[in-house]
């Protein structure tokens, strides 16, 4: 395979991350995120029918698709003769008439007694539990033990390279999902728990395989950090691209097949990958390489200094 | 592995791993004496069906109005935070709780959406009870609030229930237990009350009253107490009912809500990540475990073969594993856990299986290619394994809802995959190794060119 050599372009990778970081975190600092009603404020449009008919329920959810947008809504409560849809942007009273005519054409089409049928809209604010303080805190804490763990399996230089690419990743994704307003679900936390997870692995195997190849092994020549970061790039990048392909595919299954929260999770797990893929090939080798390289100098100028003595 | 001993042994594994596939979802029926008992599938009898979250497959939703005899509500995220607090106590962690109101200017209403288990409907009413506990004195002057005073309130159980012999009732004892600023700020009132009457010459017992929503004239304690009888613990009798007392203790746990709502109606309602949520998450779950063992199989032939068997059987035990964690819910989250804890085991097992994939091809013999690659990979297995299995301990002590279910999920995942990834994958390559007596094409290796065998 032709070298490619990604390590020349991380700084220029690394400024538009930072480019990224600034402008998502200016828009979070404004704004926040960009909560669906599932997990912010939005608004609800309940339609009830006075009588409950067999198939009054997909009437209902097939004017309801025609009229809201089915990008914008998703269906919060189903209950037979009752539907809550939640939308983000309030429905005009435009809206609600037409919604309310055609319902009103489609389930009292063959009734002799027509129905009543309500249909109003109202202001919401969601609530859910998932705990973001407590588990940005454990996400801290685990790194810390990471980072404690590598020092004593791998070198300094590997953990710090580990922990600073995973907090970059965690970081960079973060404000990736602020930058693109990319719509969050509740499950936005699991998400970026997930891609943590998914980043250490990929990171710690680079970092072992790193550490192989600088390794003083009998019989086996050793190379200098910066041989080794070449030699790993063509592997490193092609492992790094496999897990975030096979991320994209989750994210782009939960878009093709699931409801409007799954799909809007799908999208955030394909920036994930996209947080991953950007971090794992351009972040990772460049701060492990930087921190692998001080070390050599401090070996070089300690020998010196033995020998001068 | 001799070829006779790997057969048996692979029978024996592949016969358990389908009997507990086969148990999680066929339904079946076993000979009685003479009874009719069904015995069904482990998910049908285990009744795996009330642990899926309401995300998933729906459950019950309650709309809550404010009382007209109750006061305006000047902080309504504060009856969500103590909404939250005592659906979490009662274990509910994958709930949506939704604000309404038509114009700004009307109380907002109230909808509480909720997996269904058979004790839903009562412990929604334990969860909108009214009125925060408040220690008060015979003038009904306030000594302390409950918050601060109780660290943790019980009904002490069905052993101690007894009938109280001059009214004929069934007693209920309920234990509160006192934070020590709650004791020491009861024990200091008292003390100063015997002290006031010491000093007046008129002593009188001190009388120690709770009551609930600053209803003063039905106290739930009111009686008389002195300082050298008074400890961290106090026991109550509660007379109507279990139901009663067990929610008397979990207004006293969790502090009641402010404000007075009622319950306006109750309905059934369909997953709250919409239609089929669970079979999109079974479906995502079954895509993922088909293209791991798809790749297992292509890319490494036999050997992938052993780690397909050692996964399957990692997905029939963590479901009988996360079947005994008390009140735990399949929700999206745990899903998600499910997946990633199976990926950590793939993850582990292609290490195992490309190292000795590449040890056989640079000469060793296959017994030392297997032992070898085990050992060098159980660094990165302890690497892999070490670094989830700190998260998920992290994430289960401190987070909550689905995020915790995630972590839960991942956690029990993670332990099994220690002894799936590692222990069996190796017996099952050992196994393949005997049963095909060393066949380099069915094992999906080979010798590089020129390479010449190592003997050890």
């Amino acid at each position: 395979m032709k070298k490619l050599n990604f390590l020349s372009k991380s700084k220029f990778v690394l400024i538009a991350m930072l480019v990224v970081v600034v402008v998502g975190a200016t828009l979070f600092g404004i704004f926040g995120f960009n909560n669906s009603p599932a997990v912010g404020t939005g608004y609800q449009v309940s339609i009830k029918t006075e009588i409950d008919f067999p198939g009054n329920s997909d009437k209902i959810k097939e004017v309801a698709d025609e009229v809201l947008s089915y990008e914008n809504y998703y269906i919060a409560l189903d209950y037979h003769s009752e539907q809550i849809f939640e939308t983000k942007n309030k429905v005009s009273a435009e809206t609600i008439a037409t919604l309310k005519a055609k319902l009103e054409t489609a389930i009292n089409a063959n009734n002799a007694n027509p129905i009543e049928i309500t249909v109003t809209q109202s202001e919401i604010a969601s609530h859910t539990e998932y705990g973001v303080l407590e588990a940005s805190l454990t996400l801290v804490v685990v790194l810390a033990i990471v980072c404690l763990y590598l020092m004593l399996r791998q070198r300094l230089s590997s953990a710090f390279a580990v922990v600073l690419s995973a907090i970059a990743e965690c970081v960079f994704f973060t404000f990736l999902v602020s930058a693109v307003r990319v719509v969050v679900t509740p499950y936005l936390y699991a998400v970026i728990t997930l891609s943590v997870i998914a980043s250490l692995f990929a990171f710690v195997f680079y970092t072992a395989s790193a550490r192989k190849l600088t390794k003083k092994q009998a019989g086996v020549k050793q190379v200098t950090a910066r041989e080794a970061a070449t030699q790993l790039e063509n592997a490193n990048v092609l492992s790094t691209l496999i897990m975030a392909i096979a991320i994209v595919v989750v994210g782009a299954l939960m878009l093709i097949f699931g409801s409007a929260l799954i799909r809007w999770t799908g999208v955030a797990v394909i920036l994930s990958a996209i947080s991953i893929a950007l971090t794992g090939i351009f972040v990772l080798p460049a701060l492990r390489l930087f921190f692998a390289e001080i070390g050599e100098k401090r070996k070089v100028s300690y020998k010196g200094k033995e020998i001068a003595e | 592995m001799g070829k006779k001993k790997s057969v048996v042994l692979l029978t024996i594994i592949s016969v358990i791993v389908a009997v507990l596939i086969a148990m999680t979802f066929v339904t079946f029926r076993l000979p009685s004496n003479g009874g009719a008992n069904k015995w069904n599938s482990f998910i049908n009898y285990a009744k795996i069906y009330e642990r899926i979250d309401v995300d998933l497959v729906g459950g019950y939703s309650f709309d809550l109005k404010l009382t007209e005899d109750s006061d305006a509500v000047e902080d309504i995220d504060d009856v969500v935070s103590t909404l939250k607090t005592r659906l979490n106590a009662l274990n509910y962690s994958g709930y949506k709780i939704t604000l309404d109101r038509e114009s700004a200017d009307e109380e907002y209403g109230i909808r509480i959406d909720v997996k269904a288990k058979p004790t839903t409907a009562t412990d929604i009413e334990a969860i909108i009870a009214y009125g925060e506990a408040e220690f008060v004195d015979a003038d009904n002057n306030l000594i302390i609030d409950g918050d601060t005073a109780i660290a943790d309130a019980y009904f002490m159980g069905d052993d101690y229930v007894y009938e109280d012999t001059s009214s004929g009732d069934m007693v209920y004892p309920l234990a509160i237990v006192f934070t020590d600023a709650g004791y020491e700020t009861i024990l200091d009132a008292i003390i100063a009350h015997e002290a006031e009457g010491a000093e007046s010459g008129s002593a009188t017992d001190f009388t120690l009253k709770l009551v609930i929503g600053e209803d003063y004239s039905n106290p739930v304690v009111n009686s008389t107490i002195k300082s050298t009888d008074f400890n961290k613990e106090l026991y109550l009798q509660v007379t109507s009912s279990k139901e009663d007392a067990e929610r008397l203790a979990f207004q006293m746990r969790t502090g009641g809500l402010a404000y007075q709502y009622e319950l306006e109606t109750t309905s059934e309602i369909s997953p709250l990540l919409g239609e089929n949520a669970a079979l999109f998450a079974l479906l995502t779950v079954l895509v993922l475990v088909v293209v791991i063992c798809v790749a297992f199989a292509v890319f490494f032939k036999g050997t992938g073969l052993a780690m397909i068997i050692s996964l399957l059987a990692q997905s029939g035990v963590q479901g009988l594993l996360l079947y005994l964690v008390p009140e735990f819910s399949v929700s999206f989250g745990s899903v998600i856990g499910i997946a990633t804890a199976f990926v950590v085991s793939a993850y582990t097992m292609f290490v195992f299986a490309n190292g000795f994939k590449k040890q056989y091809a640079s000469g060793k013999t296959l017994a030392s290619a297997i032992s070898y690659s085990y050992r060098k990979g159980a660094f990165v297995a302890v690497d892999a394994h070490a670094i989830s299995g700190a998260l998920a301990l992290g994430l289960v002590i401190f987070a909550k809802g689905f995020v915790r279910d995630f972590a839960i999920a991942f956690g029990v995942g993670v332990i099994l995959s220690v002894i799936v990834s590692i222990a069996l994958s190796w017996l099952l390559v050992k196994v393949m190794s005997g049963v095909s007596e060393e066949n380099e094409k069915f094992l999906g290796i080979k010798r590089n060119d020129g390479v010449a065998v190592v003997e050890e």
